[in-house]
């Protein structure tokens, strides 16, 4: 039986429509992820999942039966998400992880147990007196997660639960998903694609509100071109342009966003050159070409500059450029052609 | 130009504290009496609005929050007149008999101290967040124990609203006067009778009740301030 069934589910915020016809099964016990830029729909798609949110028109069934705004609390109990930014309620960490027990009513040594297996489970013995929202980014998604465990739900919904930490909390974040996982429906919005290739079965990829492709990871074509290019970093603002520091290149981005985040340049988009040329395109690096393949007609180099960026060019320019391994170039790219996921 | 009234006042309201003057502590007790059914009367209609205001979703929620906002203006004088035609014998709620009564002057003050207790209590809840009620949603609360987990959060801020609406109703003068007219043993208060004396030229006894009138809301904000530190 599927856990949900999503017939053609549209919610519209304002002007803007959020989710646009989605159609989508969910079976019990899978693993989905859900991938797209940011903006997709992600988010959206989740909230309703969780039922945090009523789409404007279709229709969502949980097990079958129809979900209405009056059995919203019976899926809030056993659907719980996870926020990409965790929030907490006023006091230590031990409030914040019993509260959804308390609302269970559950007897008060039960709710101790529970609370130190909990953050046991996430790696952080012995964090119970202290303020929550006081911890560190990266601790306090944990205590999120371990708050969402143990109450066991039947259904974990995680928003971009690494998103926003360093690569240890990531790491620890993602090993307690893969753990707990297990016997769970679980749908995982994120752009950490080596998490979706570990424990996903089937991903959908988003765009502009819709769901445009739904395979295993290894299928999806819009996995297989998000995995070069990928670029972590930490986004300032300068002068109306994001500039995401990323090891010592700083990528220059037309958006407005700050802190870490992920973005993407397509391999095609990316211009070639001999010398530095003039340009509107606000980022330009000098590299060294260290790899060449040839795919059906086109050519993928590798040019290390600082990071290593994929770069697509035909043939043609490939001979005529004389590019070869070892071989200064310069790579250009427009900050409008840069996405953030 | 002269101290005297002043320091007449301190010690006349020395005396009459020391002495625990009857009419006095008859009068202080009648302005809390009212004062106090006024809050709770509007925090039993405000509270729930402004949980309903600042987290809700409809049509209408921020023309109704700008209507809150610019009734925290209203003049006291202006609301008791209309509250005076309302309740006076040939008015509307006329048969409910609440002119000169403190039932009467209560409600009207109600009515005066809402808009703040609402306005307060609403960017209280607001500074919260709509996240929080999602949290609180996710980890599977109702709507009521969502409402509770959220005012529990502003309870700083909702506190901080009631004491100020409790405050204001307290020391206004325009709604007992014209809904309580300052009959003695019925509807006089600190305020009318404050006005009273100095109508009458005892300047010393009316800062004496003046003196009282600040020693009991600066007692109860001090009360309330240590409660509220206590809770954080």
């Amino acid at each position: 039986m599927s856990a949900y069934s999503l017939r053609d589910i549209s919610k519209v915020f304002g002007l803007v429509r959020a989710l646009d016809s989605v159609s989508l099964e969910v079976a019990e016990g899978e693993c989905l992820g859900v991938i797209g830029q940011s903006g997709a729909g992600k988010t959206t798609l989740l909230r309703i999942l969780a039922g945090l949110e009523e789409p404007t028109s279709g229709s969502v069934l949980f097990r079958g039966e129809p979900h209405t705004a009056a059995r919203a609390l019976e899926l809030r109990r056993r659907a719980t998400m996870i926020f990409q930014s965790p929030l907490f309620l006023k006091g230590d960490v031990y409030t914040n992880i019993a509260y959804g027990l308390r609302l269970r009513g559950t007897p008060d040594d039960i709710i101790k147990e529970k609370v130190d297996e909990g953050l046991d489970r996430v790696r952080l013995p012995s964090y119970s007196g202290r303020d929550a929202r006081k911890l560190s980014g990266g601790e306090q998604q944990r205590v999120a997660l371990a708050r969402a465990l143990v109450l066991d739900p039947e259904v974990l919904l995680l928003d971009e639960p690494t998103s926003n930490l360093d690569s240890v909390n990531a790491k620890v974040v993602s090993a307690v998903i893969e753990e707990e996982a297990e016997g769970r429906t679980v749908v995982v919005s994120t752009h950490d694609l080596d998490l979706i290739r570990r424990l996903t079965t089937r991903t959908v990829h988003m765009d502009g509100g819709r769901v445009t492709e739904v395979g295993a990871p290894t299928e999806i074509v819009s996995i297989t071109r998000l995995t070069e290019n990928l670029f972590t970093g930490t986004s300032t603002m300068v002068d109306g342009v994001a500039q995401v520091a990323v090891g010592d290149t700083v990528i220059r981005v037309a958006a407005e966003r700050t802190g870490r985040v992920t973005v993407h340049v397509k391999p095609e988009d990316i211009i070639v050159s001999e010398e530095r040329i003039s340009t509107s395109a606000r980022n330009q690096f000098r590299g060294t070409v260290v790899g060449v393949e040839d795919h059906d007609g086109t050519v993928v180099l590798r040019v290390d500059a600082g990071q290593v960026f994929a770069v697509h060019v035909t043939r043609s320019s490939f001979r005529e450029m004389g590019l070869n391994l070892g071989k200064q170039v310069y790579i250009s790219f427009k900050a409008t052609a840069v996405l953030v996921l | 130009m002269s101290w005297t009234p002043i320091l007449e006042g301190v010690s006349e309201a020395a005396r009459l504290i020391l002495s625990a003057d009857k009419t006095v502590i008859e009068i202080t007790l009648r302005s809390l009496q009212t004062a106090g059914y006024a809050t709770l009367m509007a925090s039993l209609i405000g509270v729930p609005l402004s949980i309903g205001i600042a987290t809700g979703e409809f049509p209408g929620r921020r023309a109704l929050k700008f209507l809150f906002n610019a009734m925290v203006g209203v003049p006291t004088v202006t609301l008791g007149l209309f509250l005076f035609t309302l309740f006076s014998r040939s008015g509307p709620l006329g048969s409910m008999e609440l002119l000169y009564t403190v039932q009467g002057m209560a409600l009207g003050q109600a009515d005066l101290i809402l808009p703040i207790l609402v306005s307060f209590t609403v960017s209280a809840i607001e500074s919260k967040g709509h996240e929080l009620k999602d949290l609180a949603r996710t980890l599977g609360a109702s709507e009521v124990e969502t409402s509770l987990a959220v005012v529990r959060e502003a309870y700083s801020g909702v506190s901080l609203a009631l004491v100020s609406s409790f405050n204001r109703a307290f020391a206004e003068l325009g709604i007992v006067t014209m809904l309580g007219a300052n009959i003695r043993g019925v509807t006089r208060v600190l305020t009318t009778a404050i006005a009273l004396e100095t109508a009458k030229g005892e300047l010393g006894l009316s800062f004496a009740l003046s003196f009282i009138l600040l020693a009991v809301v600066l007692a109860l904000n001090y009360v309330i301030d240590v409660l509220r530190g206590a809770t954080q």
